[in-house]
């Protein structure tokens, strides 16, 4: 059985980072977690604008994705900042403790002085970042990875060369006994109905189909057409002809497995295998949703260059094409254009990533952790009320 | 009794109470270059936010119309805009459409080949404009420059009536010296602006007021979900909180309703539809070109927005609100010259506890999903 | 070793992808898989070129899946592009049970 090293948690999930962080429920107190943040250097502050004034649907997809990114098992403690009495801060803390998480919620109300804030949340932090620096990796099945599958600022090589190469990679994770995550529900429509024959029985391609037609629903209401409106004049004259090539050209990230559940948002899968989360093609929120859904790592390729990461899971960037290396390889890991350059095949630089991955679960640091890039924000299902 | 205040006035005769340089981020990608480049300058400030990218529509054009209008904001000497290069809210685009009465400049990460190169291009740039605006002094000038945005938050009926004389006498006061004021409608007061329809400056305005007393302005966007939709219910309690801020402006004329971050065409008295989300709320306001915000509070608020300097003024009727985060304090007996003495000392560069401790968010709002 | 010029994204496709643009009566290097046709055509980087003979509609094949329909026959060496292919209708877009992996 192949291993990696990893934290051991308490709720019997393992990560790959032992981060300590701070997150804030509501919008209005992202600047005070960003500030303990600074108070404590190696505290990874996650920080996101909403959590309040949210119609009930999208306050639970808030609730549910802040509280996967708290419980991750990246994480190895989390301090919440919350206000009022209606916040969701002591409800996270209190269901995440039963799982043992290390979990402390500061819920501010109209008599707390802000120095105590920060006095309280330092003390805590300090003390939780100098524990986490005391844990030891061990040695940690396969099967226990999760790797989420994100594309962003695409190009015309992106659907020949890096994509189908996380494809290869994918397949052998889920040949390992492990689980794949793909997401971004814009980029299937065009080639749902090959996604959908994939599934392992008929529910989950009816739950596939459905987010894909709600999805497309949404758009048709901006007045937008995606079915005419793709492939672009641009991508047609980089290559692509039909709108199912386009299309398959993204999903091809998550390989040839069976599909084994449709998830929503941040939801976690209940299943090993290859999976896929309803996500927006907005990279940030993709990402967010992949991590809180689990995924320890996320696969991310790029052909114009993209920098972002994630406060909570390293980020591999895989680049489409050689220029994009030698221009900006100080934000890309892997470089799939040997492909492009024909040194290398699909099948090489696949097992590249795959080697990665195994060397990032390890602790190798990706480029986007390197820099700091910990950008994160929650796709709003609605307009604040 | 005519006042002043002392601030800085820019070429197209608009006057800053700060003079900052922003960098302006047009989407989520380029946040942390923009922050890395803010803080090479003292008077550095990010605008960084969430959206920029995979929007359609009325959504992509609120984006856009907010980052316009920071931009335009008198507190802003000049302004930097990064952005990643493949998103649909492309800098070139909007370098175009801002102001041309302030300096400006804009590229991509993609365009210079990475964070490091936008890094070092970007600090150049700000340090140019650093250095160009050490001379500039702030003048003495009347208080019709002044552009105030006033937001209530989290008040009760007990809250607003024991203020009314007070704040309705200072929004008087500012209006007959010709200044601005932007009052943030809670949703709730947006319910019952039927009836101060007759308060309306044209009949544009008053079917502007009837229409939001009637129809559904918050939006889910999830047609296969219809009971969210249904959820936003106005009881009598609901509705006598409206009427209780509506009090704030019986008798003055409205003139103009504005949508998020849309920007007064003249002075007086305009009303806000706002979301309830106090940095989106405020976010709106920077956008729509307020040199000075009001947050009218029975509690601390922990966050302030950018560029622009966010007075908390606290109701304390139980005398027991911390004041550390509180800058004025009224009751019903505080005089309307009282606050507006505040308020223009603050206008002329005195810090306000949220400048203090540099608590500073921006967030621009939402009126369609991503894709 | 000649390095590959084109590549053929799964076994089953009857087209294949230039990685560099190709000069008609240039020879297609696939190392892996031998070496293959000449291209009939003028082929840009990135564009797709007939490995198989393909009749009015069949399906273009690239990943192992139906990624659109020919117009009009396609001999091997061939440019395949927006003049010689169509997207899949509705009704061709079709999920059946017996469809399930």
């Amino acid at each position: 059985m192949k291993t990696f090293k990893g934290y051991k948690r308490a709720n019997g999930t393992f990560g790959v980072r032992n981060h300590v962080i701070v997150i804030n429920t509501v919008g209005e107190l992202a600047g005070v977690a960003n500030k303990l943040a600074d108070l404590v250097p190696g505290v990874v502050p996650v920080i996101q604008q909403g959590g309040t004034s949210q119609f009930p649907e999208d306050a639970m997809q808030t609730i549910r994705t802040i509280k996967g990114t708290v419980g991750h098992p990246n994480v190895y403690a989390a301090l919440i900042l919350g206000m009022g009495e209606d916040d969701f801060a002591e409800q996270i803390a209190v269901e995440l403790r039963e799982e043992q998480c290390k979990v402390e919620a500061i819920v501010i109300n109209k008599n707390t002085s802000i120095d105590k804030i920060f006095t309280d949340g330092k003390a805590w932090l300090n003390q939780s970042y100098e524990d986490s620096l005391k844990v030891e990796r061990v040695d940690v099945p396969i099967t226990e990875l999760t790797i989420g599958l994100e594309c962003g600022g695409s190009d015309a090589w992106s659907g020949i060369t890096a994509n189908p190469a996380i494809g290869v990679c994918s397949d052998l994770i889920v040949d390992d006994g492990a689980t794949s995550i793909l997401a971004e529900t814009t980029e299937a429509i065009g080639a749902e109905h090959i996604l959908a024959r994939r599934a392992v029985n008929e529910q989950v391609a009816k739950d596939f189909l459905t987010i894909v037609k709600n999805y497309e629903n949404r758009i048709l209401d901006t007045g937008e057409d995606i079915r005419s409106a793709n492939p672009t004049p641009g991508n047609m004259a980089g290559g692509l002809t039909t709108l199912e090539e386009k299309s398959l050209g993204c999903i091809k990230k998550g390989g040839y497995a069976p599909l084994q559940q449709v998830l929503k948002y941040a939801e976690k899968p209940d299943t090993k295998g290859f999976v896929f989360m309803d996500t927006p093609g907005y990279d940030v929120e993709s990402v967010a949703g992949l991590a809180a859904g689990g995924s320890q790592i996320v696969l991310f390729s790029t052909g114009k260059g993209s920098p972002t990461g994630s406060p909570i899971v390293p980020v591999i960037k895989v680049g489409t094409n050689p220029k994009l290396y030698e221009i900006m390889s100080e934000h890309i890991d892997v470089n799939a254009g040997t492909i492009v350059e024909g040194k290398k095949t699909l099948q090489d630089v696949g097992e590249e990533i795959y080697n990665l991955v195994m060397e990032v679960a390890d602790g190798e640091k990706t480029k986007a952790e390197q820099h700091r890039n910990q950008e994160f924000a929650i796709w709003r299902l609605a307009q604040s009320i | 009794m005519s006042k002043t205040f002392k601030g800085y006035v820019r070429s197209d005769s608009t006057v800053g109470t700060r003079n900052y340089i922003g960098v302006v981020s047009t989407v989520v990608c380029s946040s942390v270059v923009t922050r890395d480049i803010a803080k090479t300058i003292p008077e550095g400030i990010p605008v960084v936010h969430a959206n920029g990218c995979a929007q359609l529509g009325d959504d992509f054009k609120l984006t856009k119309n907010t980052l316009k209008g920071v931009v335009a904001n008198p507190n802003l000497y000049a302004s930097l805009l990064v952005g990643l290069g493949c998103e649909t809210n492309q800098v070139s685009i909007l370098l175009d459409e801002t102001v041309e009465s302030k300096p400006k400049e804009g590229f991509s990460i993609q365009q210079m080949a990475g964070g490091t190169n936008t890094l070092y291009e970007g600090s150049k740039i700000v340090k140019e404009w650093s250095s160009s605006i050490q001379h500039l002094e702030r003048t003495e000038i009347p208080i019709k420059h002044l552009k105030v945005g006033i937001l209530p938050i989290d008040l009760t009926i007990e809250d607003y009536q024991s203020v009314t004389n007070t704040i309705s006498s200072v929004i008087q006061n500012l209006i007959k010296q010709d200044a601005t004021v932007v009052l943030g409608m809670t949703d709730k007061m947006e319910k019952v602006l039927d009836q101060i329809q007759n308060q309306a400056s044209n009949s544009n305005v008053k079917e502007q007021m009837i229409s939001l007393s009637t129809n559904h302005t918050r939006h889910t966007w999830d047609k296969m979900n219809p009971k969210e939709s249904e959820f936003l219910q106005y009881n009598a309690s609901d509705l006598a909180l409206g009427e209780a801020e509506l009090a704030f402006i019986k008798g003055t004329q409205v003139q103009s309703i504005l949508k998020y971050a849309e920007i007064p065409g003249e002075s007086g008295l305009h009303l806000a539809v706002m979301p309830n989300n106090v940095i989106e709320g405020a976010s709106n306001l920077v956008a729509s070109g307020c040199n000075l915000i009001i947050f009218l509070t029975n509690r601390p608020v922990f966050t302030g927005t950018i560029a622009v300097p966010c007075m908390t003024v606290g109701i304390d009727q139980n005398a027991g609100l911390n004041s550390d985060m509180i800058d004025y304090v009224i009751s019903s007996a505080t005089t309307p010259d009282e606050v507006v003495n505040e308020l223009t000392d603050i206008a002329s560069g005195k810090l306000t506890k949220l400048e203090t401790y540099k608590l500073e968010e921006f967030a621009i709002s939402h009126i369609g999903t991503t894709f | 070793m000649k390095v590959n010029n084109a590549i053929k994204l799964h076994p089953s496709d009857n087209v294949v992808v230039a990685l560099t643009t190709l000069d008609p009566g240039e020879q297609i290097v696939i190392e892996e898989i031998g070496l293959l046709q000449k291209v009939t055509e003028k082929i840009p980087y990135g564009h797709k070129v007939c490995v198989e003979v393909i009749r009015q509609d069949e399906k273009i094949l690239k990943y192992g899946e139906c990624m659109g329909i020919a117009t009009n026959d396609i001999q091997v060496g061939q440019h395949v592009h927006v003049h010689n292919v169509r997207g899949l209708k509705e009704s061709e877009r079709v999920v059946s049970v017996a469809d399930y992996a």
